[in-house]
């Protein structure tokens, strides 16, 4: 029987396909109760407030003799690398036989609504550079700064040159002037002082309605009947939760650093002017010397590649490297693209870049008495060791 | 401490109530389904198409209500999967009476193009609004969540005291907007505006005007902030009024875009879909694209802001409000706690810069120590 254009008799039949897969759907989804994420295992290494430093443990040695730390942006949680096992731009850098160390800022509550961008910059990431550089006996470490992470990223090298030896920067905005992004657009129109006054700390919830908005019919009703689709395969749906969780999985953001970073960044554009101040200092971006690879996504909605792509001109290095990943800002960590392609890149990069391993040192953590400048050290005989964590309640 | 087992009562009395009522809905259509001699299915029980469509609202219901604050697992995927698939059977039913009126038509030999459905557009125009909300539901009551938290709080009832006591003047206003709509689209977004427009212009000459003059005696300062907020509230109603009908006006214009692009599809006779599945994704698509044209205007990006800064004029204005009644109370308000907040992130900086100075001076005492 041949389909006419439009034909109602199939719409129907659809339409009771679809129906039927719902009802079948939603007792799947009755059945399950919490998803895992973050399986790479780490531990905990040193926590100063809300920020808590991990490690990963490394079995082998190393192919680069040089830590790296990662710096997550403040908007969502840092496990969007590793969420799963076969999705896991951390678990593959680690089995690529890196040496890393992860930032997690934590849940800002309304205690924290005076923390400022110097708090991040110059506290929290200063004293886990300095941790991971005494722990692992280096001048110099590798910094990679993921979003708003990498703009935290590139301020901090700037402001100390001397304490990282490559920089690596994966979907940052820099530029902020550009109308390619609707957030770029809409915070212009923004009277940022008036919501910080009023909320203090900015609700996440209050900032996913911005990032909802951005594509409504796809994030908020397309991407639910696509699931429709997929719901009698449990893996699938196991992999949407995950995806779901993360999504929605958003902490606050401290009041006074959202008021410089929206301010001095979205509005007034600072940082690629050369006007930006971190605690009295102006962050030059041609202090950034050491190689750089900056990693942007050709499809990202929420970082476009205009706010990321000026970089390698407003620094100072010679060797610079400008990545294009085909994909979305959140398909960079997830693809299987970006398991085949980005982990190999990132990996070989910087183990290009790294002095030879000597010896048979082993990266894996509990070496004693590396660090004391850290204020709350966690010690190594008390090290936690974090389990992949589930979807549970309470899970803030 | 919140009382547990009230909470736990209440919400049992709602699932069995919940319950009740979807065996009450079945009995009765199964009733009526049944039907008297001679009637057929059809006749006896017209609304079973609507059964499902009813089992999936009770779900969406039955889900919100036990849905606990977690976002994003959970009763809130459970629910946001509820709320596509209403939105894609209510696609599907609006687009089939629209079908249904143009294949009439044509059978007719009346008109033989998509003009025909203009007609049944009208007919629903405000069913589509409706699913347009539904649409951005996700997103804008949890916009507006604390504000709908204060909207089943103190508020409802001072404001209901306020409307009862000020409400001769509105009298006159409501014979003019009985006027004025009578023979207005009262459907259309536009005239939403337009009626608050003219709510707005009755305000000002009377709410307003009381609200905004000095308050006298010992309750003045209370008197004042509460009358700030309800001022406050107006003019965010007001711009929210403009916000949906910016929306909602986005969905209709995306409906006639589709139309049109299934017009060009029809008589080029390329990429027609074939299936509801290839219309729906023609659907969402257009829209999104409507929808993005319409973030990325300047009009657009004022409205937004001006909606958050008058939400956030109305937040304020309120908790200066709520800590004025209460500042009595044992218990410390905000402004209290921020002030506390304060002096603990400094102190916390100072104690750090001491440390570190004490930790040099006691590594240069042991480095001279070493030297002597």
């Amino acid at each position: 029987m041949m389909r006419e254009f439009m034909d109602p008799n199939f719409f129907m039949q659809e339409l009771e396909d679809i129906n039927r897969k719902l009802v079948k759907g939603a007792e799947i989804l009755s059945t399950i109760s919490d998803v895992e994420v973050e399986p790479t295992p780490k531990e905990l290494v040193f926590e100063e407030d809300k920020t808590q430093l991990f490690h990963y443990i490394q079995e082998e040695k190393p192919k680069c003799s040089v830590p790296i730390l990662i710096c997550y942006a403040l908007v969502n949680r840092q496990y969007m690398m590793d969420l799963q096992s076969d999705r896991s731009l951390i678990r593959n850098l680690v089995g690529q036989g890196l040496d890393i160390y992860i930032i997690d800022w934590g849940y800002p509550d309304h205690g924290d609504r005076y923390l400022t961008l110097e708090d991040y910059i110059d506290i929290y990431l200063d004293d886990c550079v300095d941790f991971v550089r005494k722990e692992t006996d280096r001048d110099k470490i590798n910094l990679l700064g993921v979003c708003q992470g990498g703009t935290f990223a590139s301020i901090y090298t700037a402001l100390y040159p001397e304490k990282i030896r490559n920089l690596i920067t994966m979907v940052a905005p820099v530029d902020f002037h550009t109308t390619d992004g609707l957030l770029n657009v809409w915070s212009q129109y923004m009277d940022i002082d008036n919501m910080v006054d009023t909320m203090g700390i900015i609700p996440g919830e209050f900032m996913n309605v911005g990032f909802l908005m951005l594509k409504p019919f796809q994030l908020m009703v397309d991407k639910y009947v696509g699931l429709m689709d997929n719901l009698d395969d449990p893996a699938t749906v196991a992999n949407f939760m995950r995806m779901e969780k993360w999504i929605f999985d958003s902490p606050a953001q401290a009041g006074e650093a959202y008021r410089k970073f929206l301010k001095d960044l979205y509005q007034e554009n600072k940082l690629v002017k050369n006007e930006l101040e971190i605690g009295g200092r102006k962050v030059d971006l041609k202090k950034i010397t050491m190689p750089l690879l900056n990693i942007y996504a050709t499809e990202d909605h929420l970082v476009p590649p205009a706010c990321s792509i000026p970089l390698n001109d407003l620094v100072g290095s010679e060797d610079k490297t400008l990545y294009s990943f085909p994909g979305g800002h959140i398909g960079i960590y997830v693809s299987s693209r970006s398991q085949k392609e980005l982990a190999p890149k990132v990996s070989q990069w910087l183990i290009d870049r790294c002095p030879p391993v000597k010896g048979g040192k082993k990266a894996s953590p509990s070496k004693k008495g590396a660090a004391t400048a850290s204020k709350k050290k966690t010690s190594s005989s008390k090290k936690k060791t974090a389990k992949p964590k589930t979807a549970a309640k309470g899970d803030k | 401490m919140q009382d547990y087992t009230a909470m736990w009562s209440d919400m049992w009395k709602q699932w069995t109530g919940m319950q009740a009522d979807i065996y009450r809905g079945w009995m009765e259509a199964w009733t009526r389904g049944m039907g008297t001699e001679g009637e057929t299915g059809e006749e006896a029980w017209p609304e079973a198409k609507d059964f499902y469509q009813r089992w999936l609202g009770y779900m969406q219901e039955m889900v919100s209500k036990f849905s606990v604050p977690t976002e994003g697992v959970g009763p809130e995927t459970f629910m946001k999967l509820f709320q596509s698939a209403d939105v894609y059977t209510k696609l599907y039913s609006m687009w089939m009476d629209m079908y249904e009126s143009y294949r009439k038509v044509v059978a007719e030999g009346e008109m033989s193009d998509f003009d025909a459905m203009r007609k049944v557009l009208d007919s629903w125009s405000e069913e589509y609004r409706e699913l347009v909300d539904k649409v951005f539901a996700p997103a804008l009551p949890e916009q507006l969540r604390w504000m709908a938290e204060l909207y089943s709080g103190e508020i409802p009832l001072m404001a209901s005291g306020l409307f009862t006591q000020f409400w001769a003047p509105w009298a006159d206003f409501s014979k003019k907007v009985m006027e004025k709509t009578a023979g207005m689209d009262k459907a259309s977004p536009d005239a939403a505006v337009e009626l608050y427009e003219e709510w707005r212009k009755a305000y000002e000459d009377s709410y307003g005007r009381v609200l905004r003059a000095p308050a006298m005696g010992y309750y003045r300062e209370a008197m004042e902030k509460y009358t700030h907020t309800m001022d406050s509230l107006m003019e965010f109603n007001i711009v929210l009024s403009e916000f949906y009908a910016s929306i909602q006006n986005t969905g209709l214009k995306a409906v006639e875009r589709l139309q049109e692009r299934l017009a060009e599809m029809q008589s080029e006779g390329v990429d027609a879909p074939m299936s509801f599945r290839e219309l729906y994704r023609l659907w969402w698509k257009t829209n999104e694209d409507i929808y993005v044209e319409l973030f990325r205007t300047e009009e657009f990006s004022k409205l937004q802001g001006q909606l958050v800064d008058k939400g956030m004029q109305f937040r304020g204005d309120f908790q200066a409000y709520v800590e004025e009644a209460t500042k009595e109370l044992p218990f410390p308000n905000r402004s209290e706690m921020d002030s506390l907040y304060k002096m603990l992130h400094g102190l916390r900086r100072e104690v750090r810069r001491l440390s570190r100075e004490l930790g040099e001076l006691k590594a240069q005492e042991q480095d001279t120590a070493g030297e002597g």
